[in-house]
Order: structure tokens, then C-alpha cells, then sequence
């Protein structure tokens, strides 16, 4: 939902089938580096380096180091999640119904509790 | 001396990150609420281990909860590292059946702070190996015991856990561990240094290098990688 409404904020349009590794070319600016920084960082953090030149071009050592702290905090605000089984807010569920279902984030096993 | 100085990393990290991670890494090995720090410590240590293993393979047996060793002691039982493992490297396969059976036997407070302890070191972990940095070596333990205390104001009420309820007003995950305070104050600080700032209503971000669409397509890319709903 951020995602969207922040894109909305700058006058861009997203799709957000890139956010479960689908979809086409992103309209984020710079979307299809930092989506595959974000699937280095996490499938792990050492390969993720190898990314460190393009990004380091791209978008600078602050963008880097920008987007090492997102993930990094992600990691740690997902198992928060997860662990303590929070339901979604309720004024996320109400305007996300749509996305959820086409991006099938119904599946995933914290949804039982929302 | 400080043991995350700006020039232990490569390029430039925000005052405010830094800050943030001291004060966690501080907080790990003094006594917490329901663990001593010595335990807090070898939570961390095994938090640390099953992220290096990864998650088990789908379909590999895994021990049912009520059959391990539940006595801590000074050190943490085999119940408390099946937990830490699951909270580390596996969350996302974590249901309400298994989550209220480890708070049944570890109690709410036990299981909060570690969970707090987990999310508190696997971002700057992360961070560090992101960044080409060794891992932070682990502080001393300072003696003492865990203080216990339940805040005013938790009660059950939508989550696993007990959290904060009457009249909350902001996102449920900053309310997430609030049955830890000290701890969840900690994290939230971690937070706000590596996400919003003190913008997260505003949709246009000027605080960071990337743009707002950005940084929210790294956190739900990661988000959709690790399979959580929230």
C-alpha cells in the first residue's frame, strides 16, 4: 500500500507485481537494481556485494547504504510479524483487498490471523 | 569506546543508525525483564547460528514443543533454541497452533524478549554483512537479575502475544512487543533510523538518499521474500 501511495505522491505508477518477483520492467526508477539488491540480500547478505558497484553507480553510497538499512530492518520487522502474530491494521486490510488477492499474499501463513 | 564507530564501515552511515545501534548493542548482555543477560546472550549466539543454517528443508521432521528440555537454568534450554531457531531462520512458517503452545510453556514475557533479542541483532547482523563489515562481537554479560513486571496497560487482544490495548492509536507492529518496553523502545529506535524517520504519514521523503517508492519497494520485496503477511 506505501508502495502505491507513495508512487501516487510523485506522479508515477507502479506495478506491484515486481514485489513478488513478477511482472516487467519496474517503474520505480531504478526498481529492477534495487529488487534484485533485495533478493541478493536475502537469499544472502555476502553475494549481495557483487551488487555493490552497480548501485554504488546508480544510486550513490548513500542509496546504498539506504538500501542495506531497508532490508536489514525489514528482516527484522517481518519476524517481529510474524512471531507475534499481528493482524494487519485495519485500515491496510480495507484498501488492500484487491492487491492481496492478485498477489496471492493470502497465502502466506500469518494471513490466518488478520 | 563505541562499537559501532562510522569508521568501521565503508561509506557514510547516518549519525542516528549508529546511535541506535550502540544503544541495542548495549542493552544485549545487561539483565532484561524475563532473561538474564547471560541468557539474552546465548539467545543472540543461537539467533545468530540459525540464521547461518537457514531455514530446514520443507517436510524435514521438526520436535514437537512439549517434548524438549524447558529448564533454562543459567544458560537456555533446548525449548528456548527450538524457538530462537524458528523466530530466526523460519518465521514465516510460524501458525497461531505453535506460537500459543511456546508462549504456554515459556511464558509471554520469556517469549516476547526473545523475539525482541532476535529482531533487535538480525538487522544490524544484516546490516554489517550488507555493508562488507565484520559482525559486531557480542558485549559482556553484566551480572544480575532479570527484573520482571508486566507494564500497565498489556492485555490479550488480537495478536499471539499480550500487548498494549486501550485506546492504541499507531500501526500494530510498533505495538508488537510492548510487553517488553525497554526492549521494544530499542527496536522502534532501530526503526525509525533505518526506515521513516519521523515521516512515516508523509508520502514524499527528503530524509533519505533514495526516494519514498523506493525504499518501499526494497521493504516489500523483502517482506513477500520472507512470505509475511503483514
Amino acid at each position: 500500500m506505501l508502495l502505491r501511495e507513495s508512487s501516487n505522491a510523485l506522479d508515477q505508477t507502479v506495478d506491484l507485481a515486481g514485489t513478488i518477483g513478477q511482472g516487467g520492467e519496474s517503474s520505480v526508477p531504478h526498481g529492477d537494481l534495487l529488487v534484485a539488491y533485495a533478493e541478493a540480500a536475502h537469499h544472502d547478505p555476502a553475494s549481495a556485494r557483487e551488487l555493490d558497484y552497480q548501485m554504488l553507480e546508480v544510486v550513490g553510497p548513500g542509496g546504498l547504504v539506504d538500501a542495506a538499512a531497508t532490508v536489514a530492518i525489514f528482516n527484522g520487522l517481518v519476524r517481529s510479524a510474524d512471531a507475534t502474530g499481528i493482524p494487519l491494521d485495519e485500515y491496510v486490510m480495507n484498501v488492500t483487498v484487491d492487491e492481496r488477492q492478485v498477489l496471492g499474499l493470502n497465502d502466506f501463513s500469518g494471513s490466518a490471523n488478520s | 569506546m563505541p562499537a559501532f564507530p562510522q569508521d568501521s564501515f565503508e561509506h557514510p552511515v547516518t549519525g542516528s543508525i549508529l546511535d541506535a545501534f550502540e544503544e541495542a548493542w548495549d542493552g544485549l548482555g545487561r539483565p532484561g525483564t524475563w532473561w538474564t543477560g547471560a541468557q539474552r546472550l546465548a539467545i543472540v549466539e543461537a539467533s545468530r547460528l540459525a540464521m547461518t543454517a537457514g531455514p530446514r528443508p520443507i517436510g524435514e521432521a521438526v520436535p514437537s514443543l512439549c517434548d524438549l528440555d524447558r529448564s533454562d537454568g543459567p544458560g537456555i534450554s533446548d525449548l528456548t533454541l527450538e524457538v530462537v531457531r524458528r523466530v530466526a531462520a523460519e518465521s514465516g512458517r510460524i501458525e497461531a497452533t505453535w506460537a500459543e503452545e511456546a508462549i504456554d510453556l515459556m511464558g509471554p514475557g520469556r517469549y516476547v524478549e526473545l523475539v525482541a533479542l532476535v529482531v533487535l541483532t538480525v538487522p544490524i547482523d544484516m546490516f554489517c554483512e550488507l555493508l562488507g563489515r565484520p559482525r559486531q562481537t557480542l558485549p559482556a554479560v553484566v551480572a544480575g537479575e532479570a527484573a520482571g513486571g508486566v507494564p500497565e496497560g498489556v492485555a490479550a487482544g488480537g495478536a499471539y502475544v499480550p500487548w498494549l490495548v486501550n485506546g492504541w492509536k499507531g500501526p500494530n507492529v510498533a505495538r508488537a512487543l510492548s510487553y517488553v518496553p525497554a526492549d521494544n523502545d530499542r527496536r522502534l529506535a532501530m526503526v525509525s533510523s533505518m526506515y521513516d524517520g519521523s515521516e512515516f504519514f508523509e508520502m514524499v521523503w527528503s530524509h533519505r538518499s533514495l526516494s519514498r517508492p523506493q525504499i518501499e519497494l526494497l521493504a516489500a520485496r523483502t517482506s513477500a521474500l520472507n512470505e509475511c503477511f503483514y
